[in-house]
């Protein structure tokens, strides 16, 4: 499903490439959290971005590009309705099944030694972000979401 | 990643002394964890003020270090930052653990689970 994005201001957008290792990720997070605090004013709603952000930016690098650095991460964000779009851009590995994993509950009430430590990510991603959609277009991984500036910290 | 840990007759404090428990620092933290926690008394308690940021990896570190624990052992966590207790809640990690608003909250075995 194909949106229309039609930035209300072309001049607002602005795009940022990095690398896939650790740092290069971090100092980008921070980045772009420098580059919209002035946009987006309520702490909780940069909170929430960050965290969409370093659990994207993880995915990439972990699943896409397998943890081998040096690999490029392209990001735009854009104004979106009242609030920001995001666009990640990679040249890893394709989604499995070509889709975002699905938003399944973890059930918790288990013993402890057979609680999950790991599967935390995307239930965060679906949870904060908006609109998420994925598609592959020849080499390229293309994830977006946005925040619209009306919603409340969660979406459900 | 540093972890201080101090040692009291019924509980053990391990202090976490970074900012961020994420994709870079989770093995370390899970691996100094199992090496403080080995001898430790029943309640453990995880001091967490410092920490600013959890990711998904950070969480499953935490998730690790409590099932590293002995049957009798429980670790506890405290002093969530906001942004850790969102994190927290949204994933539900919120009810598998006991959140203390404070260290010394724990300390008086005063248990603030939401």
């Amino acid at each position: 499903m194909k949106r229309d994005i039609v930035p209300s201001n072309t001049s607002d957008i602005f795009c940022l490439s990095f690398n896939s290792d650790p740092m290069s990720v971090r100092n980008a997070i921070q980045a772009v959290n420098l580059a919209i605090g002035h946009l987006i004013k309520s702490t909780d709603e940069l909170t929430s971005i960050e965290i969409v952000l370093t659990e994207v930016t993880s995915n990439i690098v972990k699943h896409s590009y397998q943890k081998i650095g040096g690999k490029p991460i392209d990001l735009r964000v854009s104004p979106y309705r009242l609030g920001l779009e995001f666009e990640f851009v990679d040249h890893g590995l394709a989604m499995p099944n070509g889709e975002i994993p699905a938003n399944v509950p973890q059930d918790f009430n288990c013993p402890v030694a057979d609680l999950p430590e790991s599967g935390f990510g995307w239930p965060l991603i679906h949870r904060l972000a908006s609109g998420l959609e994925y598609t592959r277009v020849g080499d390229e991984n293309h994830l977006r979401f946005y925040f619209s500036v009306r919603d409340s910290a969660e979406t459900d | 990643m540093e972890l201080r840990s101090d040692q009291f007759p019924d509980r053990l404090l391990v202090t976490v002394l970074g900012k961020r428990i994420d994709a870079a620092s989770a093995i370390q933290f899970k691996d100094q964890m199992r090496a403080l926690t080995a001898d430790a008394p029943s309640r453990v308690i995880l001091d967490l003020e410092q920490v600013e940021f959890v990711d998904s990896s950070g969480l499953g570190a935490i998730v690790a270090s409590m099932k590293q624990l002995a049957p009798d052992q429980k670790l506890e966590l405290a002093a969530l930052s906001p942004t850790v207790d969102k994190v927290f809640r949204l994933t539900r990690m919120d009810t598998v653990f006991t959140i203390h608003e404070s260290v010394a909250a724990a300390a008086n075995g005063v248990s603030q689970v939401e």
